[in-house]
């Protein structure tokens, strides 16, 4: 039985795969901002997503405090 | 199929137990300060933030207790006190650990991060116990003051007891 589930968590969040936002560009005044027919995955909108973006800032630094930066 | 446990759980939460209080009294029974993983995310970095949290928490890392535990033990209080659920707890468990080790590379401390095995989940009681009398070791630094030494009167009493 799982006491502690911190190890798997961790483990779970695959950042180096993770997706990037996309911008979509836009020429004119009248073009479509949005565009309903091409939503970006779902994956984005999660949850887990925001999180990982967090932590992937809060990675970097450890990296640069590593490499001495 | 049911998987047979091998110890015994002798702390789980007997039968009934969660009505032995009024429905609603517990602070997990009220709706959750922070209902989303973003509030939940600007509670922790605030409170992690802070010079005192850091300094107690390299104190705790430095004497070997893993990561995970301390991650996994800040989110279990954070619904118990009806901070936000279990579920918004779960995800931000990865978030306090990065930023836990974080703190532990920033202070230049050897850390165990509690990733490299599959091993028992739990800290060893040993291990909390060493943890427990190294707190209360300085706790009664901090609460020891010196002794004055203040001249005792001697009872003068016709009933009172003669050394």
């Amino acid at each position: 039985m799982i006491t502690n589930p911190a190890r798997q968590l961790y483990l779970n969040m695959d950042l180096d795969s993770l997706e990037e936002k996309k911008e979509v560009p836009t020429s004119g005044l009248l073009a479509p901002r949005k565009q309903p027919m091409n939503k970006q995955s779902d994956a984005i909108n999660q949850p887990a997503y925001r999180v990982a973006q967090h932590m992937r800032i809060l990675r970097k630094q450890r990296e640069m405090l590593k490499n001495g930066d | 199929m049911a998987i047979e446990q091998q110890n015994p759980l002798l702390d789980a939460p007997i039968p009934g137990m969660s009505l032995t209080h009024e429905l609603g009294a517990r602070p997990w029974q009220q709706p959750a300060q922070f209902p989303t993983v973003d509030e939940a995310i600007e509670y922790y970095m605030g409170r992690m933030a802070t010079e005192e949290f850091m300094e107690q928490v390299v104190e705790v890392m430095e004497l070997g207790v893993p990561v995970t535990t301390i991650a996994n033990t800040m989110q279990m209080s954070g619904v118990m006190e009806g901070k936000h659920n279990i579920d918004v707890g779960m995800l931000t468990i990865p978030l306090i650990m990065e930023m836990l080790m974080l703190i532990a590379e920033n202070a230049g401390i050897d850390y165990d991060d509690g990733l490299a095995e599959e091993r028992s989940e739990q800290t060893s009681d040993a291990r909390l116990e060493m943890v427990r009398q190294e707190m209360q070791g300085r706790i009664e630094e901090v609460e020891e003051e010196p002794e004055v030494d203040e001249p005792t009167e001697e009872p003068k009493g016709l009933m009172a007891r003669r050394a």
